[in-house]
């Protein structure tokens, strides 16, 4: 089969699964009609993303529809993310679905609401992050706002509502910013190239990028930076994020915290490849070093104080984010390669945090950490898992954010910015002290006496598990095929050819560190 | 030669008119009110009577009592003498200018307030001082549009602006229709009518300061109130409603100027009328929040203006 | 008078009609003065369709006469019918109508002085309608962050949207109209979801009050 009509499957499948679920009456039809048509969704993605990525790292980039689709090396990375993460976290919303309707949380048209909404958000995610329309790809980072709202206020109660109003708010007024800077990002195009109707893709205003207005320009980066960071959490647009995801049924907030922020980051990155092109690599560099250092030391304090643990994990998330952005700033080889590996890492860790979240309040029945204490005692694989996922958020070493937090303070020392790693590396030690409390307290210590023992079924454990042996597979021995694509992936935003960056003694060090001993990039 | 006869003919039609506007106004209210009213030219009446009084003045009241109403109705006979009304060019240029028109209409309002205080009486001086108080804060507003105006038409003097708006040079022209409006609202504040009469207050404060005068000076302090109101509002029609004043000094095109300055006059003082009569009294502390607001409309106004829109 | 200063004098009172969208007492005032906006905008791009001769733009101002003139206020008309007496819609804005204007006069000159740094060539004879949308784009902003009842917050949101609009219009009129109609079903999509939400929650909740449901904090 051509690689394009799987693309274009890949986009086409969790669409019709949605669309089919949504045309089924949710009374009369069984759950296990809408969890059959869910899990098809899913396999489709998984397989045909697992397609998708192996060929577009080992052969050439895919176009689809006329230039409309393009999945590079860049956005293979995300494509692979989007589904694996969106599997396991799938696969884990049944069991958690079937907890919340046993309880009485979710009646038969929530159900069906959940199951639609998860896959079109699967589907608008795929569609932002293949998208070489610039409009399209705004058009679909909406799109995700829109398809989730409803996944947030799922629960039906005042503050599911409530978090979910302030979402949508904040969230469309802000990527309307995002608009802003893609339609001055276009009319510029339009106005330099030949053909102004080839100025909507990305890939044909590459070659013009160094030609276009500086101050438009740094003006369209800003506003793009602003809006479409905004839907990333970036530090003061945030606001949003730690009601949305501790409002959200635990699978929903892991794929949120762990995928959505990638793609928007992943958008920023597009327009940051632009900006470099065209006034030089300093200008964006700046813009992404003052949100990103903002967002993590602000969030890393928030870290420390919450006692709610999803509202934990969430300022986690924008902590994590905001070091993604710091690297990004640091920019180089190193530090675009280690904020890559991070937006892989933080993805598989925090989905997997928030799924063994969702383990503890099916047992706990609250999200107060006071109030949880023995898990280990109570339910042992999850506890388990929830000790090994903190050591993995606070980036000790075997896991793979410890692989990317090294890069990070390498690159940084290696780009003369040894201020910026210092501030961050203090906010990192706040974020240890408080995940390293989470274990002390929550996960060890006497079991509270009114929780029942014994641990959640297979299907809640199952997806945890893989994701964290993934996790502990990338921080020991990073697969060779996965550390070239990540240099590939280095090399499309820096746009340099990977045979000048392999030459940068430091870069071929690390990387061999990173690949575990193996030759680390191949060019 | 022919500009003093024009002078004098507006001075004489407002001082007039004045008492009519007000007699219609009162038979305005009274029909809202489904009442019958007074006759239209009971003021007239009321001004003849009054004049063949004798005059009382309170025991500490000094000079400044016995020269404030000519002062208030000299005044507002100069102004009108130099508005460009019937014409679209100021038949005193010495009058003419925008910054001389508006010391000229605060210079009856300090004198008022001052009269008010000589008097000794408290609610007389509370009128007084609501007086100050309305003027400083409708004082901004009319100064900005004005400027705004003036500075639209390339001078400070209103004929030249009365011209430029009639033949719509004035540029930028969003800029002069806002500028406009805010000053429609400030001209209605300034001529005290509800829901800003707070010195007289008829129900609060008994008339206010008008209280303390009596015979022929209370009669020219009423005239020269119903003038003042009629020369604000002239003051309006004149620089934003110039269409159908005589560009030439011909007597035919002067004749038709009249008619028409006479019918936008009454179509304004009817709007007002209407207006007043649909709305009570705010009350003084919320004074702000209103000339605030108009203050606000000039200052987009001038906004405007800036970025030439 | 068809050249470029009709297209301001049209930028001015887009404007003036946001103005009193964001200080309407209630909000069926407000849907009309949207409406009202918005036909504002169609006749701006209308003008610039004739002045700078692109057919595009004409197709533009039909498809925004239809869905912001017409299926916009519609929608929410049609939300305050459904909301009806559960929730309380019309509560005054957290900022008095004087500051409000004050802080539109200062936005635009803001905007103005950003957009002069601006050198398109498209952009030269229309700077202040430029000037104009990105404006709207605060006001919008200051639109969602004054008001008090949550149902007023979705007119900012298509405040912004009118912005990226005439801004879109003035900087490169011969875009082709997919671009438009992207956006633009977009938008109404938006505005569909967001007053589904306000339904569920004057639904559930039975306040429409922003302050009420701020319970979340931190």
């Amino acid at each position: 089969m051509d690689m394009s009509q799987i693309l274009v499957a890949l986009l086409a499948a969790p669409l019709a699964a949605a669309l089919a679920m949504a045309a089924l009456p949710s009374k009369s039809v069984p759950r296990a009609a809408f969890v059959a048509l869910h899990v098809a969704s899913l396999a489709a993605v998984c397989a045909a993303g697992t397609a998708l990525v192996v060929s577009v790292l080992t052969g050439p980039e895919v176009y689809a529809l006329g230039a409309w689709f393009h999945v590079d090396r860049l956005a293979a990375l995300f494509v692979a993310l989007i589904a694996v993460i969106g599997t396991c976290t799938g696969v884990y919303s049944i069991p958690y679905v079937q907890h919340d309707v046993e309880e009485g949380r979710l009646d038969p048209s929530q159900v069906k609401q959940y199951y639609v909404f998860f896959s079109l958000f699967l589907f608008s995610m795929l569609l932002t992050v293949a998208s070489n329309n610039i409009i399209m790809m705004w058009v679909s980072v909406e799109l995700t706002t829109l398809s989730t709202v409803f996944l947030v206020g799922v629960y039906g109660t005042k503050l599911a509502l409530e978090a979910a109003w302030k979402y949508v708010i904040v969230c469309t007024a802000g990527v309307a910013f995002g608009l802003f800077g893609t339609l001055l990002v276009y009319a510029n195009a339009a106005d330099i190239m030949a053909d102004a109707h080839q100025a909507v893709f990305w890939t044909a205003i590459l070659p013009y990028a160094g030609q276009m207005d500086h101050g438009l320009m740094m003006i369209a980066f800003v506003f793009a930076a602003i809006g479409f960071g905004t839907k990333a959490g970036l530090f003061p647009m945030h606001t949003w994020l730690p009601d949305a995801h501790s409002e959200a049924p635990s699978p929903v907030s892991g794929l949120l915290s762990g995928v959505l922020l990638k793609c928007a980051m992943l958008v920023v990155l597009r327009f940051l490849i632009l900006a470099a092109l065209c006034v030089g690599p300093e200008f964006p560099q700046v813009v992404m070093m003052i949100l990103g250092v903002l967002s993590v030391c602000y969030a890393a304090l928030m870290v420390y104080r919450q006692s709610d643990i999803k509202r934990k994990l969430a300022y986690s998330s924008c902590e994590n984010v905001g070091l993604v952005a710091v690297c990004f700033g640091i920019g180089g080889p190193i530090g675009i390669a280690a904020g890559l590996i991070h937006c892989i890492g933080h993805g598989l860790v925090k989905s997997l945090m928030f799924c063994l979240s969702g383990n503890v309040m099916m047992k706990y029945r609250t999200r107060d950490l006071g109030a949880i204490r023995g898990v280990v005692r109570v339910a042992p694989v999850t506890g388990a898992l929830l000790a090994a996922g903190c050591l993995a958020i606070a980036g000790f070493p075997p896991f793979a954010l410890f692989v990317s937090e090294m890069g990070f303070v390498l690159g940084g020392v290696a780009a003369g910015q040894a201020a910026v790693v210092a501030i961050v590396v203090a906010a990192l030690v706040v974020v240890i002290m408080a995940f390293a409390h989470v274990i002390t307290g929550s996960v060890l210590g006497e079991a509270p006496d009114g929780v029942e023992r014994g641990d959640v079924g297979p299907l809640a454990l199952a997806p945890e598990a893989v994701l964290l042996a993934l996790i502990v597979w990338m921080g020991v021995a990073m697969p060779g095929p996965l550390a070239a694509s990540i240099g590939d992936a280095t090399g499309i935003v820096l746009q340099q050819d990977m045979q000048e960056v392999a030459h940068d003694g430091l870069f071929v060090e690390i990387s061999g560190v990173f690949a575990g001993g193996a030759e680390g990039v191949r060019p | 030669m022919i500009e003093l006869t024009v002078a004098v003919i507006q001075v004489l039609l407002l001082v007039l008119l004045a008492p009519l506007a007000s007699g219609v106004t009162r038979k305005v209210r009274a029909k809202m009110h489904t009442r019958q009213g007074t006759s239209i030219f009971q003021d007239y009446y009321d001004l003849a009577k009054l004049w063949r009084r004798c005059e009382v003045q309170p025991g500490g009241a000094g000079l400044v009592s016995r020269a404030m109403p000519p002062i208030f109705l000299g005044t507002m006979v100069i102004i009108a003498a130099g508005l460009p009304l019937i014409a679209r060019a100021c038949p005193v240029p010495l009058l003419g200018d925008v910054i001389t028109v508006l010391y000229l209409m605060a210079l009856p309002r300090f004198m008022f307030s001052l009269a008010a205080l000589d008097s000794a009486g408290s609610y007389t001086a509370v009128g007084g001082v609501r007086e100050l108080l309305l003027g400083v804060l409708v004082e901004p507003a009319l100064i900005l549009t004005l400027m705004v105006l003036a500075l639209a038409c390339g001078s400070t003097n209103l004929g030249v602006m009365a011209d430029s708006v009639a033949s719509l040079a004035a540029y930028p022209p969003v800029a002069v229709v806002v500028a406009g409006v805010a000053f429609a609202c400030a001209c209605y504040v300034e001529m005290g009518k509800l829901p800003f009469d707070v010195a007289e207050a008829e129900q609060e404060l008994q008339e206010g300061p008008l209280a303390e005068f009596s015979g022929p000076s209370l009669a020219m302090l009423k005239l020269g109130m119903s003038v003042k109101q009629l020369v604000v509002a002239s003051l309006f029609v004149a620089v934003f409603l110039p269409f159908g004043a005589a560009s030439v000094a011909t007597p035919l095109g002067l004749a038709a100027g009249l008619v028409l300055f006479v019918a936008k006059l009454a179509f304004v003082m009817l709007a007002a009328a209407v207006i007043e009569n649909a709305v009570m009294r705010v009350r003084y502390q919320y004074l702000g929040r209103y000339t605030w607001f108009v203050f606000g409309l000039a200052a987009l106004s001038f906004v405007f203006l800036v970025i030439g829109i | 008078m068809l050249d470029f200063s009709l297209v301001n004098v049209l930028g001015a009172c887009l404007i003036i009609t946001s103005m009193a969208v964001v200080l309407a007492r209630t909000g069926r005032v407000s849907a009309q003065f949207y409406a009202l906006q918005s036909a504002v905008l169609v006749a701006l791009f209308v003008a610039l369709g004739a002045v700078t001769g692109s057919t595009e733009l004409y197709l533009w101002s039909a498809s925004a006469f239809a869905t912001k003139v017409l299926l916009v206020p519609g929608i929410l008309l049609f939300t305050l019918r459904k909301v009806g007496d559960s929730a309380d819609v019309d509560l005054p804005p957290k900022l008095s109508p004087m500051k409000c204007v004050g802080l539109v006069a200062v936005e635009v000159f803001v905007c103005f002085v950003a957009v002069s740094g601006i050198d398109l060539p498209t952009a030269a004879a229309v700077k202040p309608t430029l000037a104009v949308a990105l404006a709207h784009f605060f006001i919008g902003l200051t639109c969602i962050v004054i008001q008090r009842s949550i149902f007023k917050q979705i007119f900012g949101y298509c405040l912004m949207e009118n912005g990226s609009h005439v801004a879109l219009a003035l900087l490169a009129p011969q875009a082709p109209e997919l671009v438009e109609v992207g956006i633009a079903t977009d938008a109404i999509f938006a505005v569909i979801i967001l007053a589904v939400m306000v339904c569920r929650i004057a639904r559930t909740t039975h306040t429409l009050d922003a302050d009420d449901l701020a319970e979340l904090k931190g």
